[in-house]
């Protein structure tokens, strides 16, 4: 029986997207993605796939549909992204499902969130520590101020 | 300024034409009509103006001296206290010093990460990143 294999979500995705991802086949609901493949066998045959992810209040975000054509003994790897912003639709992506695809998809994908998350860290922590050095300098400029201002000042009374 | 509100009079101009004209479209929700409303925020380094996104909650920041146009005058770096300390600021973190940099304190509810909330930018890359939205 041919079948839609839903990619799994990955730990780093759930981290920066949170939420949890909805499978619509023909307008029924037939589950959710979470950290293991979603596996469903289907008849052959025109079905419409559509995916969305739940966000605050109770509210579903970046639908995305897509009508798929399954022969006999298909089997088809679905891949859904998440939007950045609420007005924007997710993404489908199917192909052909192997072992390796698979594999190669899912370390793609943690991989580009990782660097990602990683390079905003990166900037964060970076801008705080130059904020750090930016106030250590303002300081030492006002404690050189202040010294060249007791000196004058030191001078005008001695004189 | 305790509360956020609009400051269409002759006080609170200069940042408010500033927000107005320079990001009519919210960098972070895209809406056209954010109705950018301001509040001041003390800080050690500088003062800061924060705004507000009607629409999407996003609150962006810029420091009083950029706003006020102090760190583009070299006048005004070597003669007033908030140029100067915004100067060094800037160098001493790597930035330049005739740019205006804008902070996005809060992404708002538009966004569904929170990958840019932290984070500074120049106000030619927020404005880029409005066009994309």
């Amino acid at each position: 029986m041919p079948k839609l294999i839903f990619l799994r979500r990955t730990q780093n995705e759930v981290e920066v997207f949170g939420g949890e991802v909805f499978v619509d086949i023909d307008g029924k609901n037939n589950g959710k993605v979470s950290f293991s493949n979603l596996i469903i066998d289907i008849p052959a045959g025109e079905h419409t796939i559509k995916m969305y992810k739940s966000h605050k209040y109770d509210t579903f975000i970046g639908f995305a549909e897509q009508k798929v054509v399954l022969g006999e003994n298909d089997e088809l790897m679905v891949r859904y992204s998440c939007p950045m912003t609420v007005n924007q639709p997710g993404n489908i992506d199917i192909s052909d499902y192997s072992k390796d695809k698979e594999d190669e998809a899912i370390i793609k994908r943690n991989e580009a969130i990782r660097r990602d998350k990683d390079e905003h860290e990166k900037q964060i922590n970076e801008a705080e520590a130059k904020y750090s050095r930016g106030i250590i300098a303002v300081i030492c400029v006002l404690i050189i101020i202040a010294i060249l201002y007791w000196i004058n000042i030191s001078l005008i009374y001695r004189t | 300024m305790f509360e956020f509100k609009r400051y269409d009079g002759f006080v609170g101009s200069v940042p408010q034409k500033f927000i107005d004209s320079n990001f009519p479209k919210c960098p972070m929700c895209g809406t056209n009509e954010p109705y950018w409303k301001l509040k001041d925020k003390v800080e050690m380094m500088n003062n800061r103006t924060m705004f507000l996104c009607d629409k999407c909650g996003a609150i962006l920041s810029a420091t009083t001296a950029d706003l006020s146009g102090m760190s583009k005058s070299k006048a005004a770096v070597l003669f007033t206290t908030a140029g100067l300390m915004n100067a060094i600021g800037k160098k001493a973190s790597g930035k330049q010093v005739s740019t205006t940099y804008i902070k996005i304190e809060e992404v708002g509810n538009a966004q569904t990460t929170d990958i840019y909330k932290g984070r500074e930018f120049s106000v030619d890359e927020l404005k880029k990143m409005a066009d994309t939205i």
